[in-house]
């Protein structure tokens, strides 16, 4: 081997060391963030009140939340809505924002057993209430049978709306097991879709609640 | 997306009415109280008002958040969810208009979260108002952009300087069963009748003072409800109607239609609507007033 091949052998080693330590030093920022991101729920975060406020005005302040049954003791700034807080603070981006002033209903999720539009609730007054995420309608790891009727009829196209959707047919159903068409349609109406039209969404809700017999030619199974 | 950051205010959880008023009297103009959020976030978020430097949540004072029947009258707590307020057996047995009016504000999902009291006290919505970029007449400045702007959706009755549409459809009802508000404030308590609550600016709650009880003297005889609006669900009244029969006559009001509610006899609304008063762009809005009082009297 010539010395110029040697020299190019060894420039190309270094690149590939060098490749692997990037590409390990990434992998230690992930696990780095994830270790300070569960930490998140322990350490107050964020400003501080400002010296000479009033003693009792609140910047922020610690709130206890369960969300999906699991009781969290979490750090909020007033200014966090609810759905900032549950994507950012808690790591549940299941939730999504669309328009974020209460009209879309994208970012529905269920506080103590009713639906609400969470871009509309300040994080800090919810202090002490129960939630239910997208995160925790599955059952056992499996989805529901309410995901698996949506996603088998083809309720959605893009999905963006699905959360929410979700939601707001949970709270329903957790309150009325077998809603009449006109239930389920006043139950979702808050609720926006720009893709599908609606109809597929109120039927699987009246497939899943044994209204309606599944639509053979889609449950036969193009999708599956 | 900065558009949407709110900006830093004091929050406060007020335990009763005393220290609710008493932190909203400290600071004045600048603290708002929050009930349900769902009329404040917007202007929090959107930024259309200046945000208060205190907010101070009405949620945590117990107590203020039930019907109840007293006599013949019919009390009702201003914290009060709307869902409440419709499933509420008093108000299914006894007033069920009320419950036809609550279901038709908003959605489902925000009727779980607002409150009786804020739906009373929201802002209107004049497209122009709520942008931060205009500067109007309601916000202290010097012009009103309807005239001769986009003013379809504007009053038709009684445009004095602003052109905005009233948009509590409770604030009709209410106004239609001679409601009398129960208002607090740092210097003790009074009783305001809603006809007299509302003026052409906003309304006359002083310094300090919230809503805590609404009280409805007189279960209605006969009273109903009716709302026009372009889109089914989550939209405020193109016009609305409530009209209520009780041993004192009838009540006829009218929402959507002027900065406050039209209200009277049912002759005095119908003729009021005869010498209406259009903008450019919303004749069509007199006719929809005019056919949907007389299915609400129907
Ligand atoms: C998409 C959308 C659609 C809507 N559609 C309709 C509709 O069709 N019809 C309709 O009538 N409304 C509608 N609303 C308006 C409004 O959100 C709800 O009607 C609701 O009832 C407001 O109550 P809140 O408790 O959430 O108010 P908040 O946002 O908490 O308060 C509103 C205002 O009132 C003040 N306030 C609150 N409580 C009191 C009190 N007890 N005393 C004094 N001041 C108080 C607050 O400081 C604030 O300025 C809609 C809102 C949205 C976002
Ligand atoms: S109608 Fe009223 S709120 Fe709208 S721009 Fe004119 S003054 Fe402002
Ligand atoms: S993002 Fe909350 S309702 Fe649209
Ligand atoms: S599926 Fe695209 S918004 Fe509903």
């Amino acid at each position: 081997m010539s010395e110029e091949k040697k020299e190019e052998k060894k420039e190309e080693k270094s690149v590939v060391s060098r490749r692997a330590f990037i590409g390990g030093t990434i992998a230690g920022l992930v696990v780095g963030a994830a270790a300070a991101y569960g930490a998140t729920t322990m350490m107050p975060a964020g400003p501080k009140p400002p010296v000479g406020a009033p003693k009792e005005a609140i910047r922020g302040k610690f709130i206890s939340l369960t969300v999906n049954g699991k009781a969290t003791s979490l750090w909020v700034d007033a200014r966090w809505s609810l759905a900032n807080t549950l994507r950012n603070s808690q790591g549940l981006r299941g939730t999504v924002k669309g328009c974020d002033y209460g009209e879309c209903g994208s970012c529905t999720v269920i506080v103590d057993g009713r639906a609400m539009p969470s871009c509309m609730v300040l994080a800090i007054d919810a202090d002490g209430r129960t939630i239910q995420t997208i995160e925790g309608v599955s059952e056992g790891g499996k989805l529901s049978a309410l995901q698996e009727t949506m996603i088998k009829h083809r309720a959605f196209q893009c999905g963006f709306c699905g959360p929410g959707f979700i939601m707001s047919a949970k709270a329903l159903l957790d309150k009325k097991s077998r809603p009449t068409e006109d239930e389920i349609r006043e139950a979702l109406s808050g609720n926006v879709c720009r893709c599908t039209g609606y109809h597929r969404i109120v039927e699987s809700l009246l497939i899943v609640t044994g209204q309606k017999q599944p639509l053979e030619r889609i449950s036969s199974g193009a999708i599956a | 997306m900065s558009l949407r950051y709110i900006t830093r205010f004091a929050h406060y959880d007020a335990k009763t009415v005393e220290e609710a008023t008493a932190l909203l009297n400290k600071y004045g103009e600048k603290a708002k109280p929050i009930a349900g959020g769902t009329a404040l976030m917007d202007i929090l978020k959107k930024k259309y008002l200046p945000t208060p430097e205190a907010i101070v949540n009405l949620k945590t004072i117990p107590g203020l958040d039930q019907v109840t029947e007293d006599g013949g009258a019919i009390k009702i707590g201003a914290l009060t969810k709307l869902v409440d307020l419709a499933e509420s057996s008093v108000i299914k047995s006894k007033c069920p208009m009320i419950a036809d009016a609550v279901n038709l504000i908003s959605s489902p999902q925000l009727r779980n979260m607002g409150t009786v009291g804020g739906n009373l006290c929201q802002q209107v919505r004049c497209w122009y108002y709520v942008k931060a970029d205009f500067f109007c007449y309601r916000k202290g400045g010097p012009v009103c952009y309807q005239p001769g702007g986009d003013n379809r959706y504007g009053a038709i009755l009684q445009q004095k300087v602003c052109n905005a549409v009233i948009a509590s459809d409770l604030a009709t009802t209410f106004t239609a069963l001679n409601a009398s508000l129960k208002v607090e404030g740092p210097g003790g308590s009074r009783d305001v009748p809603i006809k007299d609550f509302y003026v052409t600016l906003g309304n006359t709650l002083k310094q300090g003072e919230i809503i805590t009880w609404i009280t409805i003297p007189e279960a209605p005889s006969k009273g109903s409800f009716k709302k026009f609006k372009i889109r089914k669900t989550w939209d405020f009244a193109v016009a609305s109607a409530a009209v209520a029969t009780t041993s004192k006559g009838t009540i006829a009001a009218l929402g959507g239609v002027a900065p406050v509610v039209v209200s009277g006899t049912p002759d005095e609304v119908t003729s009021a609507l005869g010498s209406a008063t259009p903008l450019s762009m919303n004749k069509y809005k007199v006719q929809i007033a005019k056919t949907i009082l007389k299915e609400a009297m129907a």
